[in-house]
């Protein structure tokens, strides 16, 4: 991977990565962001699935016992 | 569907940000910061009405849905609101030579970080949830004053921070403080941040109905149905 400078030439992917001298803070930036935004992804995926998995388990319980619907706390 | 959008238009975007867009001539390559910052920046305040304007509809109509679309919200904004307080400070370093500083824009934008934080505390440690929506909801209308003083920060007061990237002008055009292809790739980021939003708050806000309505028929059977 590499991206063509003005000449056509190659420039070397370190050399891309580098940012004329401004690497660390725009990957620092970016990369941040990238992790927020996914890790966000994921929590919200996950509150869901355990949710769904309690409420499951709190039907079956009830009905199982035949006792009357209750609400769930959180 | 909103998924899809997001990641496609955030694909397209990065790779715009990186090979498409040109070196900038004052600040080298550095500005590329502003491919996320700026974006970010606008997420946070704009969420932030969304937001503001869910939970009045929700003290306004009692309708329940409302005041739970606010508390979907409230999570992504303050995400985007402390991304743009990131990347502004690796943005400031190299060009003003401060991670931070306390102008009128910084210090309006760490408020707003404050008030999402309080709105989601202020929820969080209230059991009754329509007393929670309401009291919640009354922060976050208060915060609204917040949203003008830091759009306007930048012209109302003197600051190191740069003016508006993109504005109306005077005759009514749209002003610009850089390229097209500039212009263009912030616009294909910022719809991919406000994709992602209607995702995630979306995905969010069925969670927060699933648990309010715990108990409930519908409920029930909606998951007997899945298994």
């Amino acid at each position: 991977m590499g991206q063509r400078d003005v000449a056509g030439g190659e420039v070397k992917m370190s050399e891309w990565l580098a940012m004329g001298g401004h690497g660390f803070y725009i990957w620092g930036s970016f990369g941040v962001s990238a992790l927020f935004m996914i890790a966000e992804v994921i929590l919200v995926m996950r509150r869901r699935r355990t949710l769904i998995q309690r409420l499951g388990r709190m039907i079956r319980m009830n009905s199982s016992d035949n006792s009357s619907v209750s609400g769930v706390s959180q | 569907m909103f998924t899809i959008a997001a990641a496609i238009l955030m694909v397209v975007g990065l790779y715009m940000s990186f090979f498409v867009a040109p070196t900038d001539y004052k600040q080298g390559e550095g500005y590329r910061i502003m491919f996320i910052h700026v974006p970010a920046a606008w997420m946070s305040m704009f969420i932030y009405v969304v937001m503001a304007c869910w939970a009045a509809a929700g003290m306004i109509w009692h309708t329940r849905l409302s005041s739970m679309m606010a508390s979907a919200l409230a999570p992504t904004g303050a995400m985007f609101t402390f991304l743009a307080l990131w990347t502004g400070a690796l943005w400031g370093k190299p060009m003003w030579g401060a991670w931070w500083v306390w102008d009128a824009r910084l210090t309006s934008e760490l408020i707003l970080l404050f008030l999402y934080v309080g709105f989601m505390a202020l929820e969080s440690a209230i059991d009754d949830p329509r007393r929670a929506a309401r009291a919640s909801g009354l922060l976050a209308l208060v915060g609204v004053i917040n949203i003008p003083i830091i759009y306007y920060s930048v012209q109302w007061w003197n600051t190191l921070h740069q003016g508006a990237s993109i504005k109306m002008s005077d005759t009514g055009g749209v002003e610009a403080s850089m390229s097209e292809i500039m212009i263009w790739t912030l616009l294909v980021m910022t719809f991919a941040c406000w994709f992602y939003t209607i995702a995630v708050a979306l995905n969010r806000v069925r969670s927060i109905i699933l648990e309010r309505e715990a108990g409930t028929t519908w409920v029930k059977e909606m998951l007997q149905g899945a298994k």
